[in-house]
């Protein structure tokens, strides 16, 4: 048992490093579920009501993909909780994956394991603080999820099997983020595979449901922890013993990261290295190439998941729309995206909730920036004859240009794959897909305007999008406020063609990008490098 | 010829901490100036400061007759560096390494950079994850060593380097100083500055205390003397300059001042010398007397 030792310490060291950043994590996911739960419950007041959003979201494969269906039309919660049922468990996957990586292969690549290692602890001890860890982040997760959805008026018992699947599905994606923090050497490789494998889960469980009949998913759902997930049909009959599955998971994945962890050595992957280039391609000779060239990987993931997306919505919204020739589906469209043309409807719906993803992409893009910074390798850069303003610039550039690059694989992918006679036309979806693009630009920018300003603080960037996703999600059901939802630029998004294109507050955010772009540009340009 | 490097009244602090407290530093063309102190003292944050990374509190910073923060750019096209903690791109190989900062400080002579890789002994097709610590240190050290800027700063540049590496780097050093090129090393390798240096300057609590060459410091500090007489002497402490008399019988050791040796050994004279071992200051001596309070 020499192998576990000193994991008692490093979990303890591991709780005083996370002792902000988990609670921040717990606290927005109790408001997403809480709020969302809260809002859909008064949302729903009859019967009659329910029934139709149920019939609405299960005749929709759009709907089906992303949440699930609903198993219990008659049921307040099944109806209500389509949302946190569909995401919750990605949701604390996700949390679930970055702490693991976090404790256990960034511990490694920044050779802080190697001090650690050195002393009275064991090989298997970083993994097992590490699942320890988020077993822990996990179970608060559940009872604080449980008890709230509970305070919003749903049933306990059936509150504690979504909360429970919740967790669950997270301490599965845990322990398999346990085995890639042991195939490759860097953190983000790891993070990525273990990311990749949640999609995969997420797009076996939504085909299923596509799939399925209103009675039962297709079989491969149960391939999927996050099928599982849905199979627990958390307020509509609550079958725990779905709930079994994941201990097997979870334990077989474990055991084969301690395996992987024993068998390997320090600062090694599994996963083969190769040969580099003697020589630098004749395109690395500027901070832009530079920059593409360090998040290669990342962006060639984001562009094929958007192309995968956008074909999948195309061929979802090319099947939709024979389903939603009827009063009731046009009504309810009309409600949600303010247009009657089922295509057009869809898109819009879907590219409201994409926007964000792009945002998302942006910040991500932008913090590589601090990121080089904190590791030091901004100052040999700067070193050159590479001014600030170059470094940063090239940054920029190349967070403007993936995002716009991305929306507009959206546009493309999704008309490629519409086969609906009157769907709209490229240059239209190319059009929905642009009047996002100021709105994300502003999120990325505060994630400029933070590098700049705050570099210690960056963090906030995703506070940022998180409040927006908020605002979005929960605001307008809640009856937030005018001045509270103006707060999300997303709000602000025209949503052509079902309403007139409107420029005036487009300008509005592009100068807002402009002002945080150059405010996060003067400082970044005239202060000290502030390492990590 | 005008300096290459003219620091004057430089402060710089971090919060509370003073890092530097008024530096003055002249480094001059065509010289290898070594720059030492003790952990702390402000080196690297000086070298930061002469590379615009860092903006000064106070004082000015001249290097290459333009100013250090506000002409960073133009400085850099004519300065290489190689920083005291050397982070590199993980994912890249060596050799992108070293052509990526080159071609970024304004092109690089393949055939310099080659016969560098060669005579380091490096192979740049590897990762740099992958690198040895000093194997890290070969990279940004080929990568400065192969421009063909007029102004090398160095910050711990062997560190991690085995010996024969190390003699490479003296020799290379050596070669850059011929062209008529100017360095300026920080170390902590005494023997290091000994062999390359021109004039030294010391660092301690962010200001210079001592600058000139290595002969010119040694005067400072005292000459240990042991000699064998015919007689016991006496009195020998009484001359001024002179310390730390110990006799035993017929043998006495002191250690004298330079401006006091010509006056002691004329009151060794009566005694009768029999022998006499002198031993000029150790550079250790000399640094630690630097180092340590005074
Ligand atoms: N970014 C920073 N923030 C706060 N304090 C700093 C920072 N950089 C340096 N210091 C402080 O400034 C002082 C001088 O540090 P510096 O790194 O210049 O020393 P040094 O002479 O290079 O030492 P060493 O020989 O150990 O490399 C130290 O007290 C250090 O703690
Ligand atoms: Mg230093």
């Amino acid at each position: 048992m020499d192998g576990f030792r000193g994991t008692g310490t490093l979990l303890r060291l591991a709780l005083r490093r996370d002792r902000v950043v988990l609670p921040s994590w717990v606290v927005a996911y109790l408001l997403y579920a809480v709020g969302g739960t809260a809002a859909a419950v008064a949302l729903y007041p009859d019967f009659r009501s329910r029934l139709d959003a149920a019939a609405a979201v299960n005749a929709l494969p759009a709907m089906l993909l992303m949440y699930g269906r609903v198993w219990d039309p008659h049921a307040l919660g099944s109806v209500a909780m389509i949302k946190p049922i569909g995401f919750g468990g990605i949701f604390a996957a996700i949390l679930a994956i970055l702490i693991v990586t976090r404790h256990t292969r960034t511990e490694e690549e920044s050779g802080r394991l190697e001090l650690v290692r050195a002393l009275a602890v064991g090989r298997w001890a970083p993994v097992t603080a590490a699942l320890t860890l988020t077993g822990g982040a996990m179970l608060l997760l559940a009872v604080v999820d449980a008890l709230g959805v509970t305070a919003a008026g749903l049933p306990a018992s059936s509150a504690w099997a979504w909360a429970l699947s919740c967790a669950l599905t997270g301490l599965t994606f845990a322990a398999l983020a346990g085995v890639t923090a042991q195939l490759t050497q860097s953190a983000r490789a790891a993070n990525v595979l273990a990311l990749l494998a949640l999609a995969a889960s997420f797009a076996l469980r939504g085909t299923s449901d596509v799939a399925g009949t209103p009675q039962a998913s297709a079989w491969w759902a149960w391939a999927s922890p996050v099928g599982w997930q849905d199979q627990v049909r958390a307020f509509a009959g609550d079958r725990w013993w779905v709930l079994a599955l994941f201990p097997l998971a979870i334990v077989a994945l474990a055991l084969t990261a301690l395996r992987l962890a024993a068998q390997r050595d320090l600062d090694a992957g599994l996963l083969p290295q190769r040969a580099g280039r003697p020589t630098a391609s004749p395109l690395l000779r500027s901070p832009l190439a530079l920059t593409v060239r360090l998040q290669r990987g990342l962006l060639i993931g984001l562009f094929a998941s958007y192309v995968a997306l956008s074909l999948l919505l195309g061929a979802v919204a090319s099947s939709a729309t024979s389903l939603l020739d009827s009063a009731g589906m046009r009504s309810w469209l009309t409600s949600v995206a303010g247009t009657s043309n089922a295509t057009t409807a869809f898109l819009i719906f879907e590219l409201g909730f994409v926007a964000l993803i792009t945002a998302l992409c942006g910040i991500l893009v932008a913090l590589r920036l601090r990121t080089e910074e904190a590791a030091g390798r901004l100052e040999p850069l700067l070193a050159t004859a590479v001014s600030r303003t170059r470094a940063y610039g090239a940054q920029v550039a190349t967070a403007l240009l993936t995002t716009t690059a991305l929306q507009a694989t959206l546009a493309i992918g999704f008309r490629l794959a519409d086969t609906t006679p009157q769907g709209g036309s490229l240059a239209q979806d190319l059009g929905m897909a642009a009047v996002s693009l100021p709105a994300i630009w502003v999120i990325t920018a505060v994630a400029f305007l933070l590098i700049g300003v705050a570099p210690r603080a960056t963090a906030l960037a995703w506070a940022a999008l998180a409040g927006s996703m908020l605002i979005g999600e929960v605001g307008p059901l809640l009856h937030w406020p005018s001045l509270a939802l103006d707060l999300s630029p997303f709000t602000h998004v025209p949503r052509i063609p079902a309403t007139p294109m409107a420029w005036a507050p487009e300008v509005v955010l592009l100068a807002i990008t402009a002002a945080l772009l150059g405010a996060g540009w003067w400082r970044f340009h005239r202060r000290d490098l502030a390492p990590a | 010829m005008a300096p290459v490097i003219e620091v004057h009244g430089l402060v710089k602090a971090f919060g509370s901490t003073t890092a530097l407290d008024g530096l003055e530093l002249t480094v001059d063309a065509g010289e290898v100036h070594g720059f030492l102190g003790p952990n702390g003292a402000g080196k690297t944050t000086t070298l930061r400061c002469l590379l615009g990374l860092l903006t000064p509190d106070a004082g000015t910073v001249r290097v290459l007759g333009l100013d250090a923060r506000r002409d960073a750019v133009a400085v850099h096209r004519r300065m290489a560096s190689v920083p005291g903690d050397v982070a590199l791109w993980p994912t890249l190989t060596g050799g992108e390494v070293i052509d990526l900062l080159g071609r970024l400080r304004g092109g690089i002579a393949s055939k310099r950079r080659d016969a560098l890789i060669a005579r380091f002994e490096l192979d740049p097709t590897k990762r740099t994850r992958t690198y040895s610590k000093g194997n890290r240190q070969k990279v940004a050290l080929i990568a400065a060593l192969a421009s063909d800027a007029e102004l090398l700063l160095l910050d711990e540049p062997t560190s991690g380097l085995d010996p024969l590496m190390e003699r490479t780097f003296r020799d290379v050093v050596r070669e850059w100083q011929q062209d008529g090129r100017s360095v300026l090393l920080s170390s902590h390798i005494l023997s290091e500055a000994e062999a390359l240096c021109d004039r030294l300057s010391i660092i301690r609590a962010g200001r210079i205390v001592e600058t000139g060459t290595l002969a010119s410091m040694r005067h400072l500090t005292r000459t240990s003397v042991r000699a064998q007489l015919r007689r016991p002497a006496s009195g020998l402490e009484a001359i001024a300059g002179v310390h730390d008399c110990v006799s035993d019988d017929t043998t006495v050791t002191c250690s004298v001042e330079q401006h006091a040796l010509d006056s002691f050994l004329a009151a060794l004279h009566p005694f009768g010398i029999l022998g006499l071992e002198t031993q000029p200051p150790t550079l250790e001596e000399l640094f630690l007397s630097h180092y340590q309070g005074a």
